[in-house]
C-alpha cells in the first residue's frame, strides 16, 4: 500500500513535470509565431499596404492554436487597439512578454513607419525570448526534473 | 424606389460613424435623409446634418475618441494605407463616400505628412445622378468630335457630378457618337471615389482613373501611357494645371474640366482663368445654374 501510494506520488511528480516542460514548450513556440508573423505584417504593409483586418485574417489563417487565436480576437470590435490589448491580455505568455504586445495597440492608428518601427522592436523582443528559452532548455529540463524527483520523494518520506 | 435608395445612401453613409453615434444618425426622418448632404461631427459639439436649408442638429455629442473611430472605421483600421489621401485632409470610403478631416496637420519640410488629434469630419453622401449630363452631352460634339469644355458653377453648385455623369456618357458613348477613350485624373478623390482601386461611382467602361495624382502630374502620365481621347480633371485651380491642360489639347486629346465660376463672365474676371480662356484649349462651357429648384445646364461657345 505504502509503496503504491509512493508510486502515485511519484507518478503525480512526473505529470507535474510534463506539464511544466509543455507549457514552456508552448510559449517558446508562441513566441516564435508571433515574432515572424508580426515581421510578415510588416512586409506586407510595406510592399502592399495590405490592410489590417486582410493581414490579421491571413495570419489567424496560417497561424495555429494560441496565435491564431490572438490574431481572431485582435481583429474583432469596433475599437481594435482594445481588441488587441485584451488579445494580448489572454496569451499564455510571461507578464512582460503580454506588455510589449499589448503596447502595439498604441501603434495601430500610426502611419507605415510608425508600425513597422513597432512591429520590428516586438518582434526581435519575442524572439529573442525564443532564443533564450533554447539556450537554458537544458538547465530548463534538469531544474524541472529534479524538482519534480525530489518533490515527489520529499512528499512520499513525509507522508510515509 | 429612386425615394427609398436616397434613404438607403444616407443609411449606409452613416454606418461609417461610430456605433455610439450612429443611432442618432439613423434616427434621422427619412424625407430628410433622402435630402441630407453631409454629416458633420465636431468635438464637443452636437452632431449635424447637412440639409439644403443649412445645418440640423442630431441629439448626440461627438467625443474626440469618435473622431478617431471615424477614421478607423473609414481607413477600415488601416490609416498607413489611406496614407496619401490622410494627408490631404480625406478618406475615400467604400460605397462612394468621402469622408473629409480636420485636426493637427504634421509639417515636415513645408509639407503635411499626416493628420492627428482630428477635430472634425464631415462625411460627404455622395449621389450619382444619372440624368445631370443628358441634355448637355449630346451638345457637346463638334465635326464628331468631343470638343474641349469647362463645367462652370459656384462652390456647391454640382459642377462634380455633372463632371461624373459627363465622364460616364462620353465612355459609354453618346449617340450618334459612339464609345471614347477617358482618362479620369481625380486628384481629390470625389468623382470616381476610389477605394483600393475600385471606383464606387460609375464612370463608365471605358474611363480609366488616376487617383489622388495631382493634376500637372497625372495629364502627362496618361498622356504616355493610356492613350486617352479625353482626359477629364475637377477643378482647374493652378498654374501648372493649366499648363498640363494645354499639353493635354497639343497632344490631341480633348479635356473636360470644371472651373469654380459663375459664368463665363465671372470667368473672364480671374486673371487664371483669363489666361485659359486665352490659351484656346477650351471650346465649350457648360453653367450651371439653378431655376425653380433645378438645376439648368446652359452650353455655350467661348
Amino acid at each position: 500500500m505504502k509503496a503504491a501510494g509512493a508510486a502515485w506520488i511519484l507518478l503525480g511528480a512526473v505529470w507535474w513535470g510534463w506539464i511544466s516542460l509543455s507549457e514552456r514548450r508552448r510559449r517558446r513556440a508562441l513566441l516564435e509565431e508571433l515574432g515572424r508573423s508580426l515581421l510578415r505584417m510588416s512586409e506586407e504593409i510595406r510592399t502592399d499596404r495590405t490592410p489590417m483586418p486582410s493581414l490579421l485574417r491571413q495570419r489567424a489563417a496560417e497561424c495555429g492554436g494560441d496565435a491564431a487565436a490572438f490574431f481572431r480576437r485582435a481583429g474583432t470590435g469596433e475599437d481594435r487597439s482594445r481588441s488587441w490589448e485584451q488579445a494580448a491580455e489572454a496569451l499564455p505568455l510571461s507578464p512582460q512578454e503580454r506588455q510589449v504586445l499589448g503596447k502595439l495597440a498604441q501603434d495601430l492608428r500610426g502611419d507605415e513607419i510608425r508600425i513597422r518601427r513597432a512591429f520590428a522592436h516586438a518582434a526581435g523582443y519575442l524572439q529573442q525570448n525564443a532564443r533564450e528559452m533554447d539556450r537554458t532548455y537544458r538547465e530548463d529540463l534538469r531544474r524541472t526534473a529534479a524538482l519534480a524527483l525530489c518533490g515527489g520523494i520529499m512528499l512520499a518520506v513525509f507522508l510515509y | 424606389m429612386e425615394r427609398n435608395n436616397e434613404a438607403e445612401r444616407y443609411d449606409r453613409a452613416a454606418a461609417v460613424l461610430p456605433s455610439r453615434l450612429r443611432k442618432a444618425a439613423l434616427a434621422l426622418p427619412p424625407e430628410k435623409k433622402r435630402l441630407a448632404e453631409e454629416l458633420r461631427l465636431r468635438t464637443g459639439r452636437p452632431v449635424t446634418v447637412l440639409l439644403p436649408g443649412g445645418e440640423e442638429e442630431l441629439d448626440v455629442t461627438a467625443e474626440p475618441e469618435d473622431l478617431e473611430t471615424l477614421c478607423d472605421l473609414a481607413a477600415e483600421f488601416s490609416r498607413y494605407a489611406a496614407a496619401e489621401t490622410l494627408r490631404q485632409g480625406f478618406i475615400p470610403v467604400r460605397g462612394g463616400f468621402r469622408v473629409g478631416l480636420c485636426g493637427t496637420a504634421v509639417m515636415k519640410d513645408g509639407i503635411n505628412t499626416n493628420l492627428v488629434h482630428l477635430s472634425s469630419a464631415a462625411i460627404r453622401i455622395g449621389r450619382e445622378q444619372p440624368d445631370a449630363g443628358a441634355s448637355a452631352a449630346p451638345q457637346l460634339f463638334r465635326q464628331g468630335d468631343f470638343a474641349s469644355t469647362l463645367l462652370l458653377s459656384p462652390p456647391g453648385g454640382g459642377k462634380t457630378t455633372l463632371l461624373r455623369d459627363l465622364v460616364r456618357r462620353l465612355s459609354m458613348g453618346v449617340e450618334p457618337y459612339g464609345p471614347r477613350r477617358v482618362a479620369l485624373i481625380d486628384e481629390r478623390g470625389e468623382v470616381a471615389v476610389c477605394v483600393q482601386g475600385i471606383p464606387q461611382m460609375d464612370v463608365g467602361p471605358h474611363t480609366d482613373v488616376l487617383d489622388a495624382c495631382p493634376k500637372a502630374i497625372g495629364i502627362p502620365m496618361v498622356l504616355r501611357a493610356m492613350n486617352p481621347q479625353i482626359i477629364a480633371v475637377d477643378e482647374i485651380t493652378l498654374r501648372e494645371d493649366l499648363q498640363a491642360v494645354s499639353m493635354a489639347a497639343g497632344c490631341g486629346a480633348a479635356v473636360l474640366a470644371t472651373v469654380h465660376a459663375a459664368d463665363i463672365e465671372d470667368l473672364r474676371r480671374k486673371p487664371l482663368y483669363r489666361d485659359l480662356l486665352e490659351s484656346g484649349v477650351f471650346r465649350l462651357a457648360v453653367t450651371i445654374s439653378q431655376e425653380d429648384g433645378q438645376r439648368r445646364y446652359d452650353v455655350e461657345e467661348l
